[in-house]
Formats: structure tokens, sequence, C-alpha cells
């Protein structure tokens, strides 16, 4: 019956209650085990247990984890041919698509296509920029990164296709962009193997690399360098040798890319300028072993590698920042651990007393597709909305182990991201919270239950704290003496590069976030990150970050014209207080710099873009519980937030509207911080002891006081006139 | 002057009196606590709400139990006239409150078992008892019951409105208070309403009550007063309405 009142993507099958404990199934029937036979049979399974440890150690891979009994593997390059043969790199496509659809595998996967398959015009995505061309990492700009992947619509060339694999392809998977060009043509076959180098006047994204010495678009050869397959290795293999991977994307060789990152199973290694085959790590006929590779399902540290940290090991947690390959970790803070908080490598504020685990799903060894499983893999079975007959309550049809190896479905079950917009058809299709805890059940010490729960995330208590340093603003008006931005973190006093610095972590802001299929909004923890940075032209673009260096820098030092309006203490440099925009004179001085370049319509934009946090979760005596936290003039709903130290030429800005979250606050300037106040009543939310008016309030005082000032007066009179009449 | 002792307020009244007065001042006191835990702190937030919906919950019973109370015993009629001056009426107990009661001036109504409240506590009591206590009541429910109907309260704007209005009711209750404590000192002595309100006897000007009592009897003491012996009496008389003269002054 309870499962009627269940959603359809609540519907999973759990296995393990299936078999009552002690019994086994045949034919379909449970049976227990007579009980003349129970002696023999222990003793038997024992034996078989001895005798299959042996195999059991024989079937770790080569660094020690366990394999999981998937054939030998034939090696194959682009053309079917052993790479013993051929010398050439590897083709996934055609190495694991000797058994597996990986045709269909790329074409079902948003982390292959990142957003290509969602191409549109500039400025036609859905709350996205006016420069933005798709919702995803291909062709959403983000103000992290910077770079502006190029379309035919600009008049400058920044990040060609090309470009963005060597930048960005460390966080892809391969495949997608990296294989196809924005019209569908294999981007091999786009100019026809040319020999790479001719300077072109006439340029295209797909085809074209800005030369960073001399601003030329410059024709690529995409016939030398090949193209990025998705990488199955990257996920699929216990220890992929990922600093080799990216290293052969940003030289441009990615149809190495692949084969470089099996240079850790001893299988290949780097040659000179190449890679060579090692013939004794395969067997007859080219093939390889799964032991060998160590093929494993994949695990969080493979989502880590671009996501943000996952740390299973002993030693402890140092996160590392200003390194977008960490994503997560960058932008919210986040460290998907085990490890308890007073045992990571930073300076926590009260470490000792931080005896909960940096994530309690990690503690409890869930791994990320637990959550974001395939969503056609039958272990988990989603019954998702799409598939099912509207007129079932429940579909019982699941593919079977072998055609799900054989085509598994790679868009994995996702939530509603906040700061995410990529194949959003998706969103909803993961496991929530309530989907595995019963809230109802371990709530009951709670006031008005349903009420909390109806307008509150799990997640708005149970990440009560931000135990690491996160982004907080990212100012690219100004260029720090390496080319980059200026950057502030929140949760740390000082720089969190230094190990000595004092983490404080911090408190989420609690934005009303709105969810399709729901009538009400509900509070969910997010980080926000601010930036400001140069745009020109009409429609706007980013101003590329070859322009701004060269309106900042002259022969490796800042421009004796920027020196000369930034320079406030005069010692002939820019220190790191002195990088802001901060007057009108400062502001007007790089805009000249940059419209010296020829650039149009030079001015700063500012954006603001929430991070939802979604990891991080502490347990019930962690959470926020007190209702005061919430409900009292001090509520950590209403606290304010601080977007960022100042306001790069006083543009205020504006929050990005692709978020799912309402920010109706207001923005304002405190000490000369910018500082984002949230005004949740605006958004639909009252909060008891929080939320008044003030107007109310003030007009029931007067009537009170006027009322026992008029009881004072009259009884006074009484008092006085009774006493009078008595004395006469 | 000769004053007479009216049983002027039956034991059921009295109860329902003074659990509505305890109800309502406790429901203000974790009201101030609900709406501004940093104004006062004692008995915590949560403790003042699980409180605070457990009185209002007891003052709708109390209220619906002493509507019932008037309606079945006709009490109801008190606080209502019929009277075409009834505006005039108001007037001149206006008057008496700002002007009269200073010169001396005998109250303009007369007070009896059948006529207890003047014309101004009529139109009060009738605004309390049907604006104002049904006001608190359902906003206080919507605010409860917002998590078993949210789309109705929703369709009413959601909390904040509901929340403004229970404010403004929620201030004039004390108002009304101070109010009603004060003019309660206005009788024959300062506390004699109130010790009406405690014993149900009243003292009242002889000749300046009105109508007769609801059950004709004859003398007795109230309760708890010694007897003819000058023993106390160990089992409490069947109370019963009606008038005793006292003596004189």
């Amino acid at each position: 019956m309870r499962s009627r009142e269940m959603t359809s993507s609540d519907t999973f099958v759990d296995l393990t209650k299936r078999l009552p404990a002690g019994g086994s199934c045949r034919n379909g029937r449970f049976a227990r085990p007579r009980r003349a036979l129970r002696p023999w049979a222990a003793t038997l399974c024992l034996v078989i247990l001895m005798a299959a440890a042996p195999a059991r150690g024989a079937e770790r891979g080569a660094d020690g984890a366990e394999s999981i009994g998937h054939p030998d593997v034939y090696f194959a390059d682009k053309d079917s041919v052993s790479v013993l043969q051929s010398g050439g790199p590897v083709s996934t496509m055609r190495t694991c698509g000797g058994c597996h659809d990986t045709e269909y595998i790329a074409e079902h996967s948003y982390h292959a296509s990142a957003g290509l398959d969602e191409w549109a015009e500039p400025g036609s995505t859905p709350g996205g920029r006016p420069w933005d061309s798709s919702p995803g990492l291909f062709g959403r700009w983000s103000p992290l990164s910077y770079r502006h992947l190029s379309t035919n619509a600009d008049d400058r060339l920044d990040l060609g296709t090309t470009d963005w694999i060597r930048l960005i392809g460390p966080r892809h998977t391969g495949g997608g962009p990296a294989v196809s060009s924005r019209t569908g043509i294999p981007l091999d076959r786009l100019n026809g193997g040319l020999p790479g180098g001719a300077v072109s006047t006439e340029w295209a994204p797909d085809t074209h690399v800005l030369d960073e010495e001399t601003g030329a678009p410059v024709e690529w050869d995409w016939g030398r360098s090949g193209t990025a397959e998705l990488n199955c290795f990257i996920c699929h293999i216990s220890s992929p040798a990922n600093e080799a991977r990216n290293r052969a994307l940003k030289e441009g060789r990615f149809e190495w890319a692949a084969t470089a990152a099996l240079e850790s199973t001893g299988l290949v290694k780097r040659d000179g300028e190449g890679w060579k085959w090692i013939s004794g790590a395969f067997e007859t006929g080219g093939h390889v072993t799964a032991d060998r590779l160590s093929i494993v399902p994949p695990a969080s540290e493979q989502c880590g590698a671009c996501h943000g940290i996952v740390h299973k090991s002993n030693d402890p947690v140092i996160p590392s920042f200003g390194d977008l390959s960490q994503y997560a970790t960058e932008t919210k803070g986040r460290i998907y651990s085990a490890q308890r908080l007073f045992g990571s490598g930073m300076n926590l504020t009260g470490k000792e007393g931080l005896s909960r685990p940096w994530d309690i799903h990690a503690e409890r060894l869930m791994e990320c597709s637990d959550c974001h499983f395939a969503l056609n893999d039958p272990a988990y079975a989603a019954d998702a909305d799409i598939s099912r007959p509207i007129h079932l309550a429940f579909d019982a049809r699941r593919l079977d182990v072998g055609e799900f190896l054989l085509q598994p479905n790679h868009n994995f079950a996702k939530g509603h991201s906040t700061q995410g917009t990529v194949a959003d058809e998706l969103d909803g299709t993961m496991r929530r919270c309530e989907n595995c805890h019963d809230p109802g059940s371990a709530h009951n010490w709670l006031p008005y239950k349903k009420r909390h729960m109806d307008r509150l995330l799990c997640e708005s208590c149970h990440i009560p704290t931000v135990r690491a340093p996160a982004r907080r603003a990212t100012d690219w008006t100004v260029l720090t003496k390496s080319g980059g931005p200026r950057v502030e973190y929140r949760g740390v006093l000082g720089s969190p590069h230094d190990p000595a610095a004092l983490v404080s972590g911090y408190g989420p802001l609690l934005l009303p976030r709105m969810v399709e299929g729901e009538s009400e909004a509900k509070l969910s923890p997010n980080n926000v990150i601010a930036s400001w940075f140069w745009t020109y032209g009409d429609p706007p673009r980013p101003v590329r970050h070859y322009d701004l260096e060269r309106a900042f820098f002259r022969e490796g030092r800042y421009h004796p014209d920027i020196v000369l309006s930034l320079d406030s203490d005069g010692d002939g440099d820019i220190g790191p207080s002195e990088l802001i925009l901060d007057t009108p004179e400062k502001t007007s001085a790089v805009r000249q710099r940059l419209e010296a370049l020829g650039l149009t319509s030079v001015r700063i934009s500012g954006e603001i873009e929430p991070y939802g946090l979604h990891h991080g979760v502490a347990t019930g005596p962690w959470a926020t519980r007190r209702c005061t936290d919430c409900h009292s003039h001090a509520s950590r709903i209403s606290a304010s937030f601080t977007l960022a130290s100042s306001v790069p030429g006083g543009v205020v800005p504006v929050p990005m509207g692709s978020a799912n979250v309402l920010m109706s606050g207001e923005l304002s300037l405190e000490g000369g911080s910018l500082v984002y106040r949230p005004a949740t009543m605006a958004d639909g939310f009252y909060i008891l002891g929080r939320d008044r008016r003030r107007g109310i309030d003030l007009a029931g005082m007067v009537i009170v006081a006027g009322v026992l000032c008029g009881v004072i007066a009259h009884a006074g009179l009484r008092l006085y006139l009774s006493r009078t009449r008595r004395i006469r | 002057m000769t004053t007479v002792r009216v049983y002027m307020y039956t034991r059921y009244e009295r109860i329902w009196h003074w659990l509505q007065a305890v109800l309502i001042l406790a429901l203000i006191v974790t009201g101030i606590e609900i709406h501004a835990p940093g104004a006062l702190r004692l008995l915590g937030f949560e403790t003042a709400v699980e409180l605070h919906r457990l009185l209002g919950f007891v003052l709708i019973a109390n209220a619906f139990l002493g509507f019932f109370y008037n309606l079945t015993t006709g009490e109801i009629k008190q606080y209502f006239s019929s009277s075409p001056d009834y505006v005039s009426m108001a007037a001149r107990q206006a008057a008496y409150y700002l002007r009269g009661m200073f010169r001396g001036e005998p109250h303009p109504f007369e007070k009896g078992r059948d006529k207890k409240l003047n014309p101004l506590q009529k139109t009060t009591y009738v605004i309390i008892l049907n604006v104002l206590l049904p006001l608190q009541v359902i906003t206080g429910l919507l605010l409860w019951g917002t998590q078993n109907w949210p789309r109705f309260v929703g369709d009413l704007g959601g909390l904040a409105p509901l929340a403004a209005v229970h404010t403004i009711g929620s201030w004039l209750f004390p108002a009304f208070v101070i109010m009603h404590v004060y003019l309660t000192t206005t009788g024959p002595s300062p506390a004699a309403h109130i010790r009406a309100m405690v014993t149900g006897w009243e003292e009242l000007e002889a000749g300046h009550t009105t109508g007769a009592p609801a059950r004709p009897e004859g003398t007795h003491r109230p309760r708890g007063r010694r007897n003819a012996t000058g023993r106390r009496r160990r089992s409490r008389p069947k109370e019963r309405s009606g008038t005793r003269e006292k003596g004189t002054q």
C-alpha cells in the first residue's frame, strides 16, 4: 500500500528485502536449509571458502583493487587493428566497443555531450548570458574559468574548440565536442588533415586556435592531433593516470589522451614525444587481462577527479584551492570523505571537538553512483516517469544485466542543480534524501514537522556549516601578476593556500528554491560567488583574456599606465591591496587601456551565481536543531551574507537568471563590503520569531500605551478628586 | 446608603471568566515570546510555541462552551439591546466615564441580575467575543494548520497576512485587558467588581438595581460565610440567583 503513496521516482526495488536471512531461493521459492544438514553445509562452505581465498586474491588488479571478473580486452586502434601492431593510440570506441555499444553510450551521456546537443544561437539559452551558446560546459561561459567559447557570431576568436579541449578537457570525459563539430561533422574531417600552423585571416571556432603570442587565429591540424574520444578508462579503471591524460590534452595530443590514462597500468609508457606500448604486458593476440587493467565499477574517486575532493585514505584532508579541477571544492568547499573533521590537515576552528565526518554518506561507504546511477541500471531500477506507462503505479519490467551492459545509459540520475543547467530534462531523476530516509519517523521531536519538511530541504538543517573554505568572489576587472583574477574566499582567515590559516568554514546562505512540480519554494543551502569582468561590444562579449593581458602587461610587467593609476603607495609596484578598481579614475584607466585595443562599449559587468550545497551532510546531533537558530531576530535564515570585500567599478552584480533559487533580498554596502541580506518574506516565507511587520507592532504599541496612559490619567484624576472631596 | 447583595455571576460564569482571563494572559505572554523571542525569554521558543498552541485550543473550547451556556440559558440576551436609544445610552455611559464619574454623579444605568452590562460594555463584549476572539481563533488555527492546508493558506496570501492580522488582534487584547481591569475599579469600591467575579455576589446601591431575580428566593448566604451559629457551612449550597438586602450606611 505504501508504494501507492509514493511517486514514480520513488519506486526502487529493494532486493535485500526479498530473502529472509538464513534461507535460499530455489525455483523462485524460498526454502530453509534442513537442520540436519547444517553442520555438513557449514564445513563444506568453510572448505570452499578456504580454497577460494587464493583465487580471490588473484582477482585483484595491478594496484590491488578488486576486479569485477571482466573478460580480457582486445586493445584496438581506431582502425580496429591491435595497438601492438599499429603502435597507435588506443581507441576506446573500438576497444570497449567490441562488446559495449559505445556509440549508444556516447550519445547518452551529458558528461560527454557537455551541452553540444543543446547548442543554440548565442543569447538564446534560458536564463543564460548574451554570449552563452548552450547550458553545458561546452558553450556556457563561466566566470571562474573565464575563457569564452567563441562562436561564428563573435568578431574576435577567444576559445576555439581546440583550446576548449586543452583548457576544459581535463574536466571533460571526451567524446561530444571533443570529437564532433557543432554542426555534427567529425572534427578530424574538418580540414582534411591540412598541415597546421598556417595563419588565416578568416577563422572558424572549430578549426582555429588563438595564437597566444600574436593573437592571430591559427588553423588547427585535427588530422595530426586526432580527437579525444569518450575516455572510458578515467572512470572504469581503478587508478587512471589522470595527470598524464591531462598533459596529453594540454599538449594537443588528443588522440593519445585515452592511452596516456593507461600509464598507471604498465601497458604503455611515455617515450619522448609519444607513447610506447609495452608488449610484455599484453596477452597473446593483443589482449589485456581485466586484472592488468583493474577494471572496477566507477567509484567516487573517479567522479572526484573532476567534481571535487573525494578522500578515502587515512592521510589528513588537505584541499588545494584555486584549482578548478576540484570544482565543487573550490566553489562550495565540498569534501566527500569519511574522515573526521578533527583529522583534517586544515587549521579548523575548534578542531578538537569536531568529531563528525566530512560527509555522513561517505562514512557509510556510499559511492556517488548510489544516488547518481545510470538511469537504466536494473540494480537501481529507477522507475522514471518518462518510461513508465501512465496507468502503472510501478513498472516491474527491467533490463536484464546483459542488455544493460550492452547499452548502459550514461545519463546519470541528477537532482535539481542550482548552478548546473545541462540536461535539465533529467532533473529530479536521482534519489533524494526522502527516497532512502524516513524523515517522518526521525523527526518526531520537531514541532510542526510537516511544515518544516514542506518548506525546507533536508540539507538546510543537515548542512549547518561548511567546514572548508570556498570561493566568494572572482574579480576579472584586474589581473594579478600571474595573469589570473583577484579571488576572495569565505570561511578562512587569510589565504586558503596558507596551511596555517584559520579555517572557520561558513554558514550557507539559505535561499528559496523553486522545484518544478512543487507548489511552494523550499529553503536550500547555497554558497554564492560574485564575479566582475569587463565586457565589450553590442551584443556584449567578455573581454578576451588575451586582450586583458595586453592591457595590463608589457614585457611581463604591469603596463606603466596601469601602475600609474593603481599604485597608490607610489612604490612602483601594484600590491594585492592596490589591485582593485575602487575609484572611477582607476576604472577609467583600465577602460582606456582596453579601448586602445580597439574594443568598444567597454564596461564592467557583475553577476552573482548561487551554488547549491548537497554534500557535507551531518547527522542529527550536528544538524541545526535549536528553534531559535532560525526563529529569532538573529535567525540564520536572515543572516547577512558577505559577497565580496569590495565592489569593482561600483558595479552592483545581478543574480544569474538560470539559477533555480530566488534572490529577492537586498544588496547593500556595509563597511565597503557587498552584503546580501535575504528577504524570504517577500518570497512567501514567514518565519515566526523573526518576521514581523514593524508598522503593526508600532501601531499596537501606540494603542496599548495610549490605553495605559488614558487609564493612568483617568485613575489619577479620580484619586485627586476623591481626596479633594474628602478634604472639603 | 442602602446596598443590596445580588448574586450576579453563577459559578460557571465565574469559572468561565477566570479561565478565559488566565488563557488570554498566558496567550499574550507566550505570544510575545513567539513573536519576539529576544524581547521575552521566559519559557523558550519551543515551549512557548507548544504552550501557545495548547492554550489556543483550550481557549477555543472554553469560548464554545461559553457560547453554548449563554445560548441555552438565555444569557446571550444580556449582550444585545433592542432599545432604539442604544446609541444615546452609550453616549450617556461614555459621558459618565469621562465627566460624571469625576463629579460624583450616579451611574446612568441600573445594574441587576438581568442587566449586567451597560451599553458600552455590551458593545465592547460583542466586538471582543464576536469579532476579535473569532479573528484570533481563525487566524491562529490557520497559522497552526498551514502544514495541513498549505494550499488554502496560500490562497489566502500565505502566512504573512495571517500573522499580520493575528498580531493586530494580539495587540488589541492587552489594550482591552488593561481597560477591562481598570474599569473593574469603578464599582462601589475598587475591588467590588473583582470580588463579585470571585464570589458571584455583588453589592449594588439599593434602588439602583434592576430586574427581577431569575428565580424568586429568600435570603441566603453566599458561599463560605458563617451561618447563624457561627460555623462554617460544610457543604456548599446550591447557588441561586437572587438579591439580599445587606443593611444601611
